[in-house]
């Protein structure tokens, strides 16, 4: 039996919160590759919530747990560079 | 009789959550999804004023509504996979009809905004990036649709299959793609209507 240390509906507190400020630091900012960066980085860290806790991949087979984070991080760069660059 | 077994062994493992072939197929679909969203930024870079201007015809009210759906359907949805690990019946009808009800106003609230654009004249072949638009969440709204599909299939099999092995790890597996289409949202919503709008 699989048990999850962090209750669901904290973590559900947390991404609902990171979703309010990432759209505010958006829409707010006047900086708009420090806000670009912001947005992208905060969509990665509730990513990394949702794989961890939602997901269970720290109950999955390590090498999925690698994989699925190294998604996360290609993204982040991808989308970062590719704004910054632009 | 023993190359089930065999195959059991290799799938199934009582202690992962899902099954090996849900972890797999849904790796497989983020690396397609990278690639879409690569290619979107590649033509991003080539026409940055056009998608810049597009993207402030986009409301990031109505993304971060589709956003908080989502995020709290997928809480409902690891509610439901733990009520079903305790064979708590009404607690995993609960979740599970508020998942697919969150799922539904994901649905609708997508609807509405093709709807409104599309009344505004825009379509796949308006520009560059309204193309991306329809054809990234036009994707994630078929993903999103066949997830309501597969939590709805679960909901009716519950009262008969509630406490069986095999029913645990349907819903886990249900469970694993319904926070991946959460998980896709969550770079889909800041890439088309939050960064680098004008």
């Amino acid at each position: 039996m699989l048990k999850s240390q962090t209750k669901p509906s904290a973590i559900w507190l947390i991404l609902m919160a990171l979703s309010l400020f990432s759209t505010f630091v958006a829409e707010g900012s006047k900086h708009a590759l420090y806000a670009i960066g912001a947005v992208f980085i905060i969509a990665a860290v509730k990513g990394d919530l949702v794989i961890i806790h939602y997901m269970e991949a720290r109950h999955a087979a390590p090498h999925w747990r690698f994989m699925y984070r190294s998604w996360l991080v290609a993204m982040v760069v991808l989308l970062i560079a590719g704004h910054v660059i632009g | 009789m023993q190359s089930n077994e065999f195959r059991s062994d290799i799938s199934d493992h009582e202690d992962h959550p899902g099954t090996s072939g849900i972890w797999t197929f849904v790796f497989i679909d983020m690396v397609v999804f990278f690639l879409f969203f690569l290619v979107y930024i590649s033509e991003r870079l080539r026409l940055p004023d056009i998608f810049s201007v597009s993207q402030r015809q986009l409301d990031p009210l109505t993304g971060l509504a589709s956003a908080l759906f989502l995020l709290t359907s997928s809480w409902c949805m690891v509610e439901a996979v733990h009520a079903t690990r305790r064979n708590a019946e009404r607690a995993a009808a609960l979740y599970l009809n508020l998942a697919l009800l969150l799922g539904a106003l994901f649905a609708g609230n997508k609807l509405i905004e093709y709807s409104d654009k599309i009344a505004l004249g825009l379509s796949p072949v308006s520009n560059g990036f309204f193309t991306f638009y329809f054809l990234i969440t036009g994707l994630h709204f078929i993903h999103v649709i066949g997830g309501m599909v597969f939590m709805g299939h679960c909901r009716m099999r519950l009262s008969t299959e509630l406490g069986s092995k095999n029913f645990r790890k349907k819903m886990e597996n249900v469970g694993l793609f319904w926070h991946f289409v959460d998980v896709l949202w969550l770079f889909i919503f800041p890439m088309l209507y939050l960064a680098g709008a004008k």
